[in-house]
């Protein structure tokens, strides 16, 4: 293969790198459209799924912590509702605003790490 | 004044896909005209038919929507996935119109590519000699040229991109390279390339 040859080539490539194909009107606008069917239909169904509506970040925050099947072990739990029973609620949400982290998640809001790390089943 | 973010040709395209499957419609525009000459350039060379690129392209560009949502932020390049998407499409439809499996040394005829807006008329011939050179490849060694030498992607990518090993990239780039200047070298007259 000469260099001749190789350069050839090459300029050939070029020629090719610099020209784009147009998209024409008609097919940037069927790929449009399908963006936001897809934005319409399959995008929303999967938020609605995952965000209870009507539910303010305090209702889901109470609904886990209550309902927060995660909490495993008697002393945690005891422990656990023994602070909150005593503690006032500012002092509450106070700690809620430090060590639990809402990430939207399937059936509503989800528990972050630190809580799991602070909470989690001694072991022995 | 500031660019809006889904404009701005700062914000990756990850981000883009991100504002996308957050309901942002313009950030598909930007993804559109960023992506899809991309996708049709490839597809036009792969396929040597213009409304089959288009087909391609459209499918290529609606299966990045529907990923939108499930997209694993830095484990891929979105221009390296649309690619990948864009070579399968292309092969599903080769194996289809040659009726047989895709094999490296199959040549399958050559069909004209739809012109692009090239003002000066030698390089708009220089460019359908290559165009019709590269239909004489195999697939493989067609898609890999391409992906190399017009897209710019690296081995590394390519090989992401076609399933393969880089060696196997390697070895499809040099056969293809060698059989297109073969074909081209008989005509190099024609397209104005007197040797000096």
């Amino acid at each position: 293969m000469t260099d001749r040859q190789e350069k050839r080539l090459e300029d050939l490539f070029e020629t090719a790198r610099r020209a784009s194909p147009m998209l024409s009107a008609s097919l940037t606008a069927r790929i449009l459209a399908d963006a936001k069917a897809i934005q319409e239909t399959e995008i929303r169904s999967t938020e609605a799924r995952k965000t209870p509506k009507h539910r303010s970040f305090r209702q889901q925050m109470i609904a886990v912590l209550w309902g927060w099947p995660g909490v495993t072990g008697l002393a945690s739990a005891a422990a656990a509702g023994l602070w909150i029973g005593v503690s006032q609620p500012a002092a509450i949400e106070a700690f809620a605003d430090v060590y639990f982290y809402g990430v939207e998640g399937e059936g509503g809001l989800e528990m972050g790490l630190a809580f799991e790390i602070l909470f989690a089943e001694e072991t022995s | 004044m500031d660019m809006p973010v889904d404009t701005d040709p700062r914000v990756a395209d990850e981000a883009l896909l991100t504002l996308f499957a957050n309901g942002d419609a313009r950030a598909a525009r930007t993804l559109t005209t960023r992506l899809a000459p991309m996708v049709l350039r490839v597809a036009q060379r792969m396929l040597g038919d213009a409304a089959e690129a288009e087909d391609v392209t459209q499918e290529a560009m609606l299966r990045l929507w529907r990923q939108a949502v499930d997209w694993r932020h830095g484990e891929a390049k979105v221009s390296t996935w649309l690619y990948r998407v864009t070579a399968n499409l292309c092969t599903d439809r080769l194996r289809k119109r040659h009726g047989q499996a895709l094999n490296d040394d199959v040549q399958p005829a050559s069909e004209a590519t739809a012109p692009t807006a090239l003002a000066d008329l030698q390089q708009k011939e220089r460019l359908f000699a290559l165009d019709a050179a590269l239909q004489d490849l195999p697939d493989r060694q067609r898609c890999a040229v391409v992906l190399r030498h017009i897209e710019g992607l690296d081995n590394a990518e390519i090989s992401k991109v076609l399933g393969v090993g880089v060696r196997a990239v390697e070895s499809l780039i040099a056969r293809g390279k060698r059989a297109l200047k073969a074909a081209l070298d008989g005509r190099r007259d024609e397209l104005g390339y007197q040797d000096d």
